[in-house]
C-alpha cells in the first residue's frame, strides 16, 4: 500500500493506494490522523487506487471521521471500487460516510 | 467422490494475509463464484485470520494459522484453525450484538466487532469450535449460486 498526501490551503487529499489491510493500515491511519491533527478543514481519502480493504481500513476511515469532526472538519471518501464499496455496503457504513465518485468532486462539492 | 481440497500453513504475520487471499480468491474463481461473491468470500477468510493475529492469546498469537479450503459440487468449505487458547464465544456473541447497537446509531465503530459482523454477512454458515488446548475451528461455508438469505 501507498499514501501520498497533497495539501492546498484547506484542503488535504490523501491518496492510498494496494491493498488496505490489517498490515497496511497503519500507514494509513498515520496520514490520517497528521492532517486531523493540523485540523484541516477538509480531507478527501482518494481510494481510487484501492481494489481491496477490510475492517481496519474501514475502520481507520471511520476514526478519521470522528476525528475531524471534533474540530468541525469535513471528512469526504472518493474513488471507491465495486469491491471497496460493496465492504461499505455490508459493514452498514456507505450511509455514514460522504462518499463521491471522484477526488475533484470531493474537493469542489459545496 | 474425489476430494479438492487445498492446506495452507502460514504463520499469524499480517503481512501474510494478502497470500492467503490471494489464494482463497484463486480457489473461489475455479470453483466458479462470481466476482463479487469471490470478494466476499475473501473478505470472510481475511477477516477470520485477522482476528486471529490481533485476539488470540490475549496479547497476539504467534503460531500458525492453518486454513483449508475444501471444494465440493455446491459449496467452499473453508475452516480455518489456530492454537491459541480457546475463546469466549459469549463475548464474541455480545461483540457482534453490540456493534450492530453502534451502527444503529452511528456511534464509534470497533474494528473487531466490525469484522465478526462482515464474516457472518457474507457466509451461508459460520460455526466457532474452541478449546483451551486444541485452540479454535472457525467453520465457514458458501453454497455455490445461492444469494444470502435465500
Amino acid at each position: 500500500m501507498e499514501v501520498s498526501v497533497n495539501r492546498e490551503g484547506e484542503l488535504a487529499v490523501i491518496s492510498v493506494s494496494g491493498d488496505v489491510d490489517l498490515y497496511s493500515s497503519p500507514g494509513m491511519r498515520k496520514a490520517i490522523t497528521a492532517q486531523a491533527k493540523k485540523k484541516v478543514p477538509l480531507i478527501v481519502i482518494d481510494l481510487e487506487g484501492v481494489d481491496y480493504m477490510d475492517s481496519s481500513g474501514v475502520a481507520t476511515l471511520v476514526e478519521g471521521l470522528q476525528l475531524s469532526g471534533r474540530y468541525g472538519g469535513r471528512f469526504r471518501i472518493a474513488g471507491l471500487k465495486p469491491s471497496v464499496r460493496e465492504v461499505f455496503e455490508l459493514s452498514r457504513l456507505d450511509k455514514v460516510f460522504s462518499i463521491f465518485a471522484s477526488r475533484e468532486e470531493a474537493s469542489t462539492a459545496g | 467422490m474425489p476430494q479438492e481440497y487445498l492446506d495452507l500453513k502460514v504463520p499469524s504475520n499480517p503481512k501474510l494475509l494478502r497470500l492467503v487471499r490471494r489464494t482463497v480468491a484463486a480457489a473461489c474463481e475455479v470453483m466458479g463464484f462470481d466476482p463479487r461473491e469471490i470478494n466476499a468470500i475473501t473478505l470472510a477468510v481475511d477477516e477470520s485470520c485477522t482476528n486471529i493475529i490481533r485476539h488470540c492469546g490475549g496479547g497476539g498469537y504467534h503460531g500458525d494459522i492453518l486454513v483449508r479450503l475444501r471444494m465440493l459440487p455446491d459449496r467452499l468449505v473453508v475452516t480455518i484453525r489456530d492454537y491459541g487458547g480457546a475463546i469466549d464465544l459469549a463475548r464474541l456473541n455480545d461483540c457482534l450484538e453490540q456493534h450492530r447497537r453502534e451502527l444503529q446509531d452511528q456511534r464509534s465503530v470497533r474494528p473487531g466487532g466490525l469484522g465478526v459482523m462482515l464474516i457472518h454477512s457474507v457466509m451461508d454458515r459460520v460455526r466457532y469450535r474452541t478449546n483451551q488446548d486444541r485452540g479454535t475451528v472457525l467453520r465457514l461455508v458458501k453454497y455455490l449460486g445461492k444469494r444470502k438469505g435465500d
